[in-house]
């Protein structure tokens, strides 16, 4: 059992596209956006039907020139768990969805 | 475990109900009526599960190390305190310090001895010049044993935001 990053960036990159789509930075919207994306993606990675916990986490920015940095350390089993990380961004904003997926082995 | 074994010692005798075990032996002398015996033991299963399973409970929830988030909390503040209380934002710089943190707080929480946890820490530093940030995070998990904890650190050239999730592994 390994995890698809591929499938799961596909799945990840059409929720922003469907939450974000031409929306410019709205700071009384950007909260819904966050949640409705992590949401989005967790239910449709839960509807895969594979064995895994998921952890879902999102970062919008105000595009202002600003820099960004993010980095990941995890503890896990590398041959069964996996994460996946789509960036995207339009003319005022930048997104970061992070994916982990950590394998149930009973 | 103990309570596992004494729970197949039954299970046996279920499979076996004219006594391989000693205890069925000594059973049946008080027992001698075939049904009386047959009936005593699926009872006596039937409440070895149950204790089976309350007492595996017992020492899932209670007795290993729990991903406690006031304590990972704690752990992540002072890290952060620690690295970046004078830290300017320096673009070069920053891919370095982002890794080297997230691995600095990785290591310490391995240390805290969450033995049968899983973890992931996340780490985001950005430039403060007033820009808007938002961050969100779901977790599809079981909610009974995994955890998870954030801390946010800031000064006046960045700001620092940590996850970390502990995922029970079975």
């Amino acid at each position: 059992m390994i995890f698809n990053a591929d499938e799961a960036h596909n799945i990840v990159k059409e929720c922003i596209e469907n939450v974000l789509g031409k929306a410019d930075y709205n700071q009384n919207k950007v909260n819904q956006w966050t949640a409705a994306i992590v949401e989005q993606s967790l239910t449709h990675l839960v509807k895969l039907g594979k064995t895994y916990k998921y952890i879902v986490t999102c970062a919008v920015m105000q595009r202002s020139g600003a820099g960004l940095h993010t980095a990941s350390s995890c503890f896990w089993d590398t041959t069964t768990d996996g994460t996946c990380t789509v960036r995207w961004e339009n003319r005022t904003m930048n997104c970061i969805v992070n994916v982990f997926a950590v394998a149930i082995i009973l | 475990s103990v309570f596992g074994f004494w729970q197949y010692l039954h299970f046996s005798e279920a499979f076996f109900p004219c006594g391989l075990s000693f205890f069925s032996n000594t059973r049946k002398l008080h027992f001698p009526r075939w049904h009386c015996v047959c009936f005593y033991t699926l009872c006596v299963n039937f409440l070895g599960f149950l204790l089976h399973f309350s007492f595996s409970f017992f020492f899932f929830s209670c007795c290993h190390d729990r991903f406690k988030s006031s304590t990972v909390k704690e752990c992540i503040r002072a890290i952060l305190k620690e690295k970046l209380a004078n830290v300017q934002y320096i673009p070069e710089e920053m891919p370095e310090l982002t890794k080297s943190l997230s691995d600095t707080i990785k290591d310490r929480l391995k240390k805290e001895g969450f033995d049968r946890y899983k973890m992931v820490v996340q780490v985001v530093i950005g430039e403060q010049r007033g820009e808007g940030v938002n961050m969100a995070a779901r977790c599809f998990w079981d909610a009974d044993t995994d955890s998870c904890a954030h801390d946010v650190f800031m000064n006046d050239s960045l700001f620092c935001v940590v996850a970390a999730f502990g995922c029970f592994y079975y």
